[in-house]
């Protein structure tokens, strides 16, 4: 096997080949690739990395380097934290291209996409671009995490950005495209940011390395973040909008929805993903991660219970799921970094498998409003189960992914005395099993019947879909199978009476509070309309700061042209009249009063002359 | 490959058109709820590994009272959040405040749909 090639390449040499070919040797080459590539990195990096010593350690082992201008690039280093992410992404990739292998094949049979005006829902003839970039962006987020570097992570922090915004634009509407450079500025930014940290922080420590950098962030000694800290907080901003911190999170509810049905499934695994790496790797332990995380999982809950479009709920749900991992990473023990990548892991999947089940829906109908949905259950049984399967995980319900997961973070919580974060995190967790696991599936296949008729997505779909599910529960039932994999050393077990029981009544009394809800009419009806969030900063203020600012500057600019025109238009009259062809400096001479002036001048001259 | 091959699907029944499945379903999940609340007699015995305050000081029913307000505190909050941030579908093309009036909430693609949205709410 490739012991020393790193991960991404077969990506994209598969890219390439998938850009030359067509039908089935396409369709081999998109599952093959991914397949592959997790053996191979079994066999290889998988068998001879260690666990991390400590937090922030990197005892990786270096497959492949190279001098540039005298710093060392590592295009290629493996340790437990990364080889699991790597592991994540080659399941990721290749769940995802089963659900898109249909792509190219034409409009699924019994769709009615077309009752709402979009034939070409799936970005069915944008096909190539699909799997291409998909291909691409899956390389790029193993590249970036089997990156040894700050300059090597940046490359592919870019390539992240540049590959999947085509994702975005395949859906081939104005919205789409609007949308697909907003979030390709977005995250330009985060790589300028994270590379300007990483230069900045060479020139401070002559070190490229990517690795533990939380330490710098409050400057061992009295620098703070005047001194040493500025890389370091460059750093974190551009880490921080990739992760979808606050106020730099509306990409997200604003790329997923936007996204054709098999592109979201792509987006919705890697990008985030791969910032709670990079944050995981350089900023373990950080207290600030600790609020900012949990500010993660308490304010898109709100958001979602209002959303309308079910795709943008799930936007909202993944933040609110990755500042589970963030609070983590903040709290920084072994049990909670643990948490935090073992629930990176978890989310990939189930989370996965909802914008699946989202995207299912939207091949189908064309739709994914919960205005616009309801009663699909009659039509779409298997999409609408293997939904409740993925609901369930997300909301933590026993014997599912996150009961296993999302509880060693807030184990972490309380043992570190960080009690108030943990009454955030419990309640964002009822939170969760609200719009993710009640709303998702309830508005969309329950509820009132919108007299849709369809059918089942194309198989690929939901043979996708039946592993995202499975692997649900297998994570769920047999998580010390699981915990061997993950970076750090730690003695858990989610199974005790206590745990399952306290979760079980903390979901069910959620429900029945729920359901209260719904019988006396409280919980408030689905809107077509938007509700305003950050994004607001870029698409209203900013604009309209712009234009005043450009209004301001019009005037002024007006103003002084206008004045500057009077001048010279004084100036040019005054010339006119004087110069002019009727002014008394330009009328035409006769010779001979030249002649007689010249006569007089002399005549003066010699009357001079004389006396 | 036809795009109209609903048409020919028949009208189907699910489950849930049948009030009395809709009923048992609920009576199922009241008396699992029931049990969780007498569950906590079971926890009294328990050792707890990681103590909370919140636990320590309430001693009883901490989970099932947290999270049945935690729905309605959430709800009750979203509800005058709406009423702030509610705007028209196309607001970032250029629309404005919302209009209740032209929002025609459920659609349903075939006709009984009075009916219907009394009890989607």
């Amino acid at each position: 096997m490739l012991g020393s090639m790193p991960p991404f390449v077969l990506f994209f040499v598969g890219a390439i080949v998938v850009a030359f070919t067509k039908g089935t040797v396409r369709k081999g080459v998109v599952l093959a690739v991914p397949l592959m590539g997790l053996v191979n990195l079994f066999m290889t990096a998988g068998a001879d990395v260690g666990a991390p010593s400590a937090i922030g350690a990197s005892v990786g082992q270096v497959y492949l380097t190279f001098d540039l201008f005298g710093y060392e690039l590592q295009p290629y280093r493996a340790d437990k934290l990364s080889l699991l992410f790597g592991y994540l992404f080659h399941i990721a990739a290749f769940l995802g291209f089963i659900y898109a292998l249909h792509l190219g094949d034409g409009t699924p049979d019994g769709s009615v996409a077309s009752e709402v005006g979009e034939d070409d829902v799936s970005g069915d003839s944008k096909a190539t671009v699909q799997h291409v970039s998909a291909m691409l962006y899956a390389g790029s987020a193993l590249g970036a995490v089997f990156a040894g570097d700050f300059i090597t992570l940046f490359v592919f922090w870019e390539l992240l950005a540049i590959t999947s915004v085509f994702l975005v634009w395949a859906r081939d509407s104005d919205r789409a495209y609007a949308t697909g450079f907003r979030y390709l500025i977005i995250h330009v930014v985060s790589g300028v940011l994270l590379l300007s940290g990483a230069l900045m922080l060479a020139h401070q420590t002559g070190s490229i390395e990517f690795g533990h950098v939380a330490g710098e962030l409050h400057g061992d000694e009295a620098g703070g973040l005047a001194g040493a800290g500025l890389p370091a907080l460059l750093l974190l901003i551009a880490f921080g909008i990739k992760a979808g911190f606050p106020l730099a999170h509306n990409w997200i509810t604003e790329a997923y929805p936007e996204s054709t049905p098999t592109g979201t499934v792509f987006l919705s695994a890697f990008t985030t993903k791969v910032a709670v790496y990079a944050l995981a790797r350089s900023f373990g332990g950080l207290d600030e991660l600790i609020w900012i995380g949990t500010a993660m999982t308490f304010f898109p809950i709100f958001f979602a219970v209002l959303e309308n479009d079910l795709r943008r709920v799930l936007g909202y749900s993944m933040i609110n799921q990755i500042g589970f991992m963030v609070a983590g990473i903040g709290i920084g023990t072994a049990m909670a970094v643990n948490g935090a990548v073992a629930h990176a892991f978890a989310d990939v999947i189930f989370k996965g498998l909802l914008f699946m089940s989202m995207g299912a829906v939207m091949t189908m109908t064309g739709r994914t409003k919960g205005t616009d949905l309801g009663g699909l259950y009659k039509t779409m049984p298997l999409t609408a189960t293997l939904c409740i399967v993925g609901a369930s995980a997300i909301s933590a319900f026993p014997l599912f992914s996150a009961f296993v997961t999302k509880s060693m973070i807030m184990v972490a919580a309380i043992d570190e005395h960080h009690y108030i974060v943990w009454l955030f995190m419990l309640f964002a967790s009822a939170g969760v099993l609200e719009h993710a696991g009640i709303k998702i599936p309830f508005f969309a296949f329950f509820a009132h019947d919108s007299g849709i008729r369809t059918k089942e997505p194309p198989k690929n779909m939901l043979v996708a879909m039946t592993i995202g599910g499975v692997l649900c529960v297998l994570l769920g039932v047999f998580p010390n199978t699981f915990y061997a994999l993950l970076p750090f050393e730690m003695d858990y077990h989610p199974y005790d009476t206590r745990h399952v029981l306290t979760q079980l009544q903390l979901l069910c009394f959620g429900a029945l509070g729920f359901i209260m809800l719904m019988k006396t009419g409280v919980y408030p009806d689905e809107k077509r309309a938007v509700h305003i969030d950050a994004e607001i900063l870029y698409r209203k203020l900013g604009p309209w700061v712009m234009q005043a600012v450009g209004g301001a500057v019009g005037r002024l600019d007006a103003y002084v042209r206008a004045t500057v025109m009077r001048l010279v238009q004084t100036v040019l009259g005054g010339l006119d009249r004087t110069h002019g062809s009727m002014g008394p400096l330009a009328r035409s001479w006769a010779s001979g009063s030249m002649v007689l002036w010249v006569a007089l001048s002399l005549a003066v001259y010699l009357l001079f002359y004389l006396f | 490959m036809s795009g109209h091959g609903h048409h020919e699907v028949k009208e189907p029944v699910g489950w849930m058109d049948k009030p009395d499945t809709v009923k048992r379903l609920f009576m199922i999940f009241y008396v699992i709820c029931g049990v969780l609340f007498l569950s906590e007699f079971i926890l009294m015995g328990t050792e707890n590994a990681h103590p909370h305050p919140l636990e320590e000081r309430m001693r009883f029913f901490v989970y099932p009272i947290y999270g049945f307000i935690s729905f309605w505190f959430l709800v009750l909050l979203a509800r005058p959040m709406r009423t702030l941030l509610i705007r028209s579908e196309d607001y970032y093309e250029g629309g404005g405040a919302y209009d209740p009036s032209a929002d025609p909430g459920h659609v349903s693609t075939h006709g009984d749909s009075d009916e219907e949205v009394t009890d989607a709410r």
